[in-house]
């Protein structure tokens, strides 16, 4: 079971099953790491969209709940205690999209369920300036390294105290990069003209991302990690970009770059000044961005558009003593295209470019002609999605003026690039049930790729089973697939699933789609 | 020494925009006309508690008149002994300011005269506070997302001001640290909804809706029974709660005419003003509001603009019993702007130098922006002031030099004694601030010893800071002696003076009739309220004030001193 946005949940109610006999979810709650049962905890039964609560219980000081006189069919179930926060249950990673629904019905054993509570990592450190003194407002960003590409996306934001002492709590369990920046208290008693600032500097001491030590982090352990920060000159950047006409609505951003990885936790926001060459009839506009106090460092210059379309995009190194950078404007590349529909929505879908190896989208809205347009895509590899992630099947994509790798589609620095999709509306929804041994397997992943390379970028599919080890892949277009079930898929969410054919060539099973109803997809687990 | 303190005393009551009172006729100021000569400066910055020097502070030097472009300023840093040294210093006056992380800022000065050099300067500093501790439900479980907020306490012309000094969220552990908190008078208050799960992901918390608090520390639930507890120098507090949640309910409706541009803020006031917790979210395009977490209770609902400056303003009152409240319609209107107009009886236009100090003291425990003291200065001869004044209640003073103040009325009613009141939407009342040229002056004599040598030079130095510090200033005059003269009869309309700083108050005529006179035994008494100072009033001198005479009071301060 997968939870999508609220709106798309109601596109998945499931008709209430209209019997007579009746029914019990009931268990225990235990801490995951410990065991131990968990009294006062709060009980939830939704329906299995996750839309409408179905009836609420606490455990008892040993952990039990229990819930009488439901009617057969599929249940999301949540559990909710203080620090914990609100789980589904088979979560396996906090925060996860991924869980298992509840099944009953006859021959079903619903009343021996052991919902396992994922208590949160901790971070906790002290941050120190050379004389060994406590840094207090120190501003910290928590990065948690996802999947094989080792990409840093920011989760928690902390300060530090009159102690130097910072915390995170509720961590998903992974590996982590801790880094702080900020100013020291001294800096506005300077009487410099340029006032020092500790520059984004990472665990242990370092500001430079390759030697950052990762941290890691397991359901409810408290990993230490200490920082040793060191003042440097800061610039007041003034950056001059001819060529572009600003206003001072337009939002200027220059956010650090962490090795590979652009970090937007850890920005300035520049203030735009619009500047036109005087006495010249056709005078070239030009902007003046500013921003005060910029540590040196690798930068992206992002200038907007609105909050994810960029206009301009640009990486540009701040440098010790040099105030003024002059900058040609170059706009980012345009997406733009057609959606043709197959079959009839019932209101124009959202369509999402998705940076690959991370969940940064961004999305444009259809006209009611069809068409759509990004104002300004930076240059990444995107995955194109129509409405919620897959909501619907892309049965065609065509593009112009990029390179298409995979069925993703790399857009390049700057130009034009045309896009064209069909989605498919009548694509089924394909059931399936994942078996280990001749026994259901509940709570592992089943994931579906395109066996034809160009199509992997937008056909993947990715379920968690329920507990009766049944699962559904949503709107999947007929075709030709290959099949895999993991234990644990969650780490495989954010990066390309489509390298699994080449990663595991050997765990993969054909499966064929085809219009109308088709048969429930069996896999076997894999050891 | 006496001369040099009389030069800076007089120094400072001009820069303070009061009238200059003429130094006695007997002393003579003697300058050192010789070419400014250099000297070296040597000191130590100590922790005000344990004695020790304060390492890497930074001692900022401003000399009065060095350079061709006024004064300049140079800096160094203590030594690990808490050492400093500058040389070549130039006679003719210095400031000294001394910042530290984790200290209050210091002070010290050079007199004009100095020469030679000066070693052993010892300035000290005060050590911040910390409050720390944990929250839990009233079943020891931790309360993780509560609001612990430290709400600092002053006191301006007899008038409780609070101000939330610092604020945290309870962690994952229930826990809180609020630090770097000045020494003074504090109450310490938990409030809001428990959060729980601070890594949401794609699984949307369950909406709790129990709210907590306000609780105060130790005991009460309100800012008025709370216990009010003195932050000392370098204190490390360790304060606990224990709440019991409550069933907490919505407020919604709708406000009419709100800017787009300009974010809003709620504050949600219980009776009397004290801050009660809600989460506030509206929608900026319909004006549709919700006011989620409140407690059953009778409230004044204050929604105003977060602008910079004094923006505009709704209000509400709003009845929360055992349901959501729906439809509630509040309407944003633009601050009402006052107009102040100065009345004189009968006067020529001789001595107009002096104008008429207008000090508007909201009474609120709240913290929101209107929360602060507003200053109306009236010069004579122009038309009106203008000027914008926000929702609530004030405590009114006035103070004129060039006579007395006999009465400031809006309508029928006399602020000095009434105070004002101020609703949101409502035009107030133009103010006429009547004055009459005239009345007698009051000379106090203390006893011997009792304005001795250390007072005056603690006075000044304290009006040195309000002067370099203007956000403290007020609380600077307010650490000092004070004394209270009020009319015997009729409404009751205090005024205070500072005991090392009684030119001030000989500078000032007094309408003729009858007067009470005694020192504040506790400096920081709502005097406001007789019955909170009934022990002194017992105690107080009764004199009368005669035009055109210059009464003389011997004030007793025995057994009355610190």
């Amino acid at each position: 079971m997968r939870r999508g946005a609220a709106w798309l949940s109601l596109l998945l109610v499931l008709p209430a099953a209209a019997q007579t006999a009746s029914y019990a979810i009931a268990g225990r709650v235990v801490e995951a790491v410990t065991g131990a049962p968990m009294a006062r905890t709060t009980v939830r039964i939704n329906d299995y969209s996750g839309r409408s609560v179905v009836a609420t219980t606490q455990t008892t000081a040993e952990g039990e709940f229990r819930f009488d006189g439901l009617a057969r069919g599929k249940y999301s179930l949540y559990a909710e205690n203080q620090a914990y926060g609100t789980q589904l249950f088979g979560t396996k990673l906090r925060g996860a999209r991924y869980g298992s629904a509840v099944a009953v019905g006859p021959g079903l054993d619903s009343e021996h369920l052991v919902f396992q509570m994922i208590p949160g990592g901790v971070i906790k450190g002290v941050v120190r300036d050379a004389d060994s003194d406590p840094t207090p407002r120190m501003h910290l960003v928590a990065y948690r390294l996802m999947g094989q590409l080792n990409r840093a996306e920011g989760v928690q934001a902390a300060s530090t105290n009159d102690r130097g002492e910072y915390r995170f709590h509720g961590l998903p369990q992974g590996r982590y990069i801790v880094a702080g920046s900020g100013t020291p208290w001294y800096a506005q008693y300077s009487d410099g003209e340029s006032a020092s600032t500790y520059p984004l500097t990472f665990h242990p001491g370092t500001t430079r991302f390759e030697d950052a030590a990762a941290v890691e982090v397991t359901p409810g352990s408290e990993a230490e990690a200490d920082l040793v920060v060191t003042p440097s000159r800061a610039v007041n950047l003034t950056v001059r970009m001819s060529g572009f006409e600003c206003t001072e609505r337009t939002v200027a951003v220059l956010s650090v770059i962490m090795g590979a990885t652009e970090m937007m936790a850890t920005s300035y926001r520049m203030s735009p000044m619009p500047e036109r060459a005087e006495g010249q009839a056709d005078g070239v506009p030009a902007c003046r961005l500013w921003a005060g106090a910029v540590t040196p460092g690798q930068y992206m210059l992002s200038m907007s558009g609105g909050l994810t379309d960029w206009a301009y995009r640009r990486t540009m190194e701040v440098r010790e003593g040099q105030e003024t950078v002059e900058m040609q404007f170059v706009p980012t590349a345009t997406v733009e295209g057609r959606l043709s529909i197959k079959g009839t929505v019932r209101r124009a879908p959202m369509i999402g470019l998705r940076v690959e190896g991370s969940p940064r989208s961004l999305f444009a809205s259809v006209q009611a002609d069809g068409s759509f347009r990004f104002g300004g895509a930076p240059a990444e590899t995107y995955q194109v999605f129509v409405g919620d992630l897959d909501q619907y099947a892309i049965t065609a994509m065509q593009g112009q003026g990029a390179k298409m790798a995979g069925g993703a589609i790399v857009v390049p620095e700057t130009g034009k690039v045309e896009l064209n999709l069909t989605i498919d509306t009548g694509a089924r929804d394909v059931p399936g049930r994942a078996l280990k041994g001749d026994q259901p397997a509940a709570g592992v992943f089943a994931i579906l790729v395109p066996k034809e390379e160009v199509r992997r970028g937008v056909g993947c599919r990715m379920d968690q089973t329920d507990t009766d080890g049944t699962f559904r892949w949503q709107a999947v277009a007929p075709g030709d697939y290959i099949a895999f079930t993991f234990a644990n898929g969650n780490e495989l969410d954010f990066q390309n699933p489509a390298l699994l054919p080449e990663t595991h060539p050997e765990a993969g099973v054909a499966v064929t789609v085809q219009n109308g109803l088709g048969e429930t997809v069996e896999l076997k687990l894999q050891d | 020494m006496w001369i040099a303190t009389v030069v800076q005393a007089a120094l400072l009551l001009a820069q303070l925009q009061i009238p200059r009172p003429v130094p006695p006729a007997e002393v003579e100021v003697e300058r050192d006309v010789a070419p400014a000569k250099h000297f070296l400066l040597s000191g130590v910055v100590q922790d005000s508690v344990t004695g020790q020097g304060v390492p890497r502070a930074v001692v900022v030097l401003q000399e009065y008149g060095r350079g061709e472009q006024g004064p300049g300023s140079r800096q160094t840093t203590t030594g690990e002994d808490g050492r400093f040294q500058f040389t070549n210093v130039k006679s003719g006056g210095a400031d000294i300011r001394i910042h530290r992380l984790g200290y209050g800022s210091g002070y010290s000065y050079i007199e004009p005269d100095r020469v030679g050099d000066l070693s052993g300067l010892t300035v000290k500093l005060e050590p911040l506070a910390a409050i720390s501790g944990r929250v839990v439900d009233d079943q020891d479980q931790a309360l993780p997302g509560i609001a612990v907020q430290a709400v600092r306490l002053s006191t301006v012309q007899g008038v409780r001001q609070s101000a939330i000094e610092a604020g945290f969220k309870t962690d994952d552990r229930g826990e809180f640290r609020l630090w770097h908190l000045r020494p003074g008078r504090y109450l310490l208050r938990a409030i809001g909804r428990k959060q729980t799960g601070f890594y949401v992901g794609y699984v949307e918390p369950f909406r709790s809706r129990e709210s907590y608090g306000p609780a105060y520390y130790p005991d009460g639930d309100s800012a008025d029974t709370a216990t009010v507890f003195r932050l000392k120098p370098g204190e490390e507090l360790a304060a606990g709660f224990k709440l019991t949640g409550r069933q907490a309910y919505n407020v919604s409706g709708r406000i009419a005419g709100v800017d787009r541009s300009a974010p809003l803020n709620a504050t949600l006031l219980k009776p009397g003003g004290d801050e009660a917790g809600a989460t506030f979210r509206v929608n900026v395009e319909t004006g549709a509001f919700t006011l989620t977490d409140v407690a059953p209770g009778d409230y004044t609902i204050v929604i105003t603009e977060s602008t910079a400056r004094q923006g505009r303003t709704a209000m509400a009152e709003v009845r929360v019993r055992d349901r959501d409240v729906t439809g509630a319609v509040m309407e944003m209107s633009a601050a009402q702007d006052m107009t102040f107009q100065l009345v004189e009886e009968g006067l020529a236009a001789e001595g107009r130098q002096a104008g008429v100090t207008l000090l508007l003291i909201p009474q609120t425990t709240s913290s929101n922006q209107w929360a602060r003291p507003i200053t109306v200065f009236l010069r004579p001869g122009t038309a009106e002031v203008k000027q914008v004044v926000g929702p609530g209640r004030y405590v009114v003073k006035a103070n004129f030099f060039g006579g007395y103040v006999e009465s400031v009325m809006a309508g029928e009613t006399d602020l000095l004694s009434a105070g004002l009141v101020v609703m949101a939407g409502v035009a107030p009342a133009p103010v006429k601030v009547k004055v009459v040229r005239g009345g007698g002056k009051i000379s106090i004599k203390l006893p011997d010893g009792a304005r001795t040598e250390e007072e005056r030079s603690r006075a000044t130095q304290s009006m040195l800071q309000a002067r370099l510090q203007t956000q403290s200033g007020m609380e600077a005059m307010d650490a000092q002696s004070k004394l209270i003269i009020a009319p015997a009869q009729g409404a009751w309309t205090p005024a205070e003076f500072i005991i090392g700083m009684t030119q001030m108050l000989e500078a000032k005529p007094f309408a003729p009739g009858e007067y009470l006179v005694f020192p504040l035994s506790d400096q920081e008494a709502e005097y406001h309220d007789k019955s909170k100072i009934a022990a002194d009033l017992s105690k107080a001198k009764r004199f009368r004030v005669t035009e055109g005479q210059t009464t003389e009071v011997e004030l007793d301060l025995e057994g009355e001193k610190r």
